[in-house]
């Protein structure tokens, strides 16, 4: 409840002298993730069951993903959680997407560059400084490169 | 017959109608019982609205109703559904609607299927399109026997919603949240203004001008015979065999 200001406690009306939290809905302008597979009808197979909530309360959600499959997803959702067109807004073609962290079955988390990345973080500069060398001004395609060509890596 | 001589019927000048009020890149959803509203959407997926999110709740085809029952009212409870559509054995003049009882609540004369859900969509859908095929005085009365929903809501409700317009057969009225009253928009081709006052059971705001419903368009005629009639008679194949669109 500290870290949570914005949560409200009220008597439960049904439980008497007991107390309940309310939780405001999560509202968010855009919802992202990364997934396995979308297929051409805009069908998205994500990792996790919870995604499909992300989508459902997002303004605007957006899957990027390894594969686009010709068939329905929904009719065959092997391998994840199948979220409907539907609630997806777009959806962007980037294989090795998850990069650095990984994709279950496809590639492992890269840990040298996650601690790169972890020891950058740790200060305004540093972040500043990854971010000029790995993401602002470079292509999807520059950035595999430097990160050491995926494609191979798999 | 008010449709006679017009070249269309009913169910095409309500679809055609409906298919105005829908916006592209919202969500959009119909209930059971609603082969007008399905046609009229579908009018607008096919026109001016490609991108338009369309639920028919309940639907069996996916392509008709992608997501499940819940979440298209998990979509309504969050304020994102834009349009829906509802009925009422009755309608009030203050847009109650019934759907509960007709009689006595306790000792109804005829118990009807109930709310459906439309206790929570009409306040929480951002417009609701009314349609009735049936305009009598039987059904347009002064107060309803039940109120299952309220058209408007005084006091502190949350309610972001509520009723937009009313399609019958032989009007078109738009509804006043500020007055909680009806206004006489367009009168259908071939009915007259004392018409609609004849087989209204309750007072309803007529300005001096009011022009003719809009007739469908060749366009929209075309798509209605074709296409449209086809995805529809894959839901209400009854309606269509019965000659709901007509020809």
């Amino acid at each position: 409840m500290k870290l949570h200001q914005n949560w409200k406690v009220i008597e439960d009306p049904y439980n008497e002298g007991e107390d309940i939290v309310l939780v405001p809905a999560t509202k968010p302008d855009i919802g992202i993730i990364h997934a396995k597979k979308a297929d051409k009808w805009g069908n998205v197979l994500a990792p996790g069951y919870e995604d499909r909530m992300v989508a459902q309360a997002s303004e605007v959600f957006i899957a990027t993903v390894e594969e686009i499959v010709d068939y329905n997803l929904m009719d065959d959702p092997r391998g994840g959680y199948p979220i409907p067109w539907a609630f997806v807004s777009r959806v962007v073609l980037v294989p090795h997407g998850a990069h650095p962290a990984g994709m279950e079955d496809l590639y492992d988390i890269d840990d040298e560059h996650f601690a790169e990345y972890v020891k950058a973080a740790k200060t305004e500069e540093g972040f500043e400084a990854y971010l000029d060398r790995f993401v602002r001004g470079h292509t999807e395609e520059e950035y595999q490169v430097m990160v050491g060509g995926l494609v191979a890596a798999t | 017959m008010p449709f006679e001589g017009t070249g269309y019927t009913i169910g095409e000048l309500m679809a055609s109608r409906i298919s105005q009020e829908v916006r592209d890149e919202t969500f959009v959803g119909t209930g059971a019982a609603s082969p007008g509203p399905m046609a009229g959407v579908l009018l607008a997926k096919a026109t001016h609205a490609p991108d338009v999110t369309y639920v028919a709740i309940g639907a069996s085809d996916p392509e008709l109703n992608p997501i499940s029952g819940k979440e298209a009212f998990d979509l309504a409870q969050r304020g994102k559904l834009d349009l829906f559509f509802l009925g009422g054995a009755q309608i009030d003049a203050e847009g109650n609607i019934n759907l509960s009882v007709i009689g006595d609540h306790d000792a109804p004369d005829l118990r009807l299927p109930g709310a459906a859900g439309s206790g929570m969509l009409y306040y929480m859908t951002n417009r609701i399109i009314l349609f009735r095929m049936e305009h009598t005085k039987r059904v347009f009365v002064e107060k309803v026997d039940f109120i299952t929903s309220p058209g408007a809501s005084d006091g502190r409700v949350h309610r972001p919603g509520g009723p937009h317009i009313l399609i019958t057969n032989l009007c078109v009225m738009r509804y006043l949240g500020d007055t909680k009253r009806f206004e006489l928009e367009s009168v259908n081709e071939g009915v007259t203004v004392e018409e609609v006052v004849e087989n209204t059971g309750f007072e309803i705001d007529i300005p001096a001008d009011v022009p003719m419903t809009q007739r469908p368009t060749p366009e929209h005629l075309s798509l209605l015979r074709s296409s449209i009639k086809e995805k529809v008679a894959g839901i209400y194949p009854a309606f269509v065999a019965g000659g709901g669109f007509g020809a």
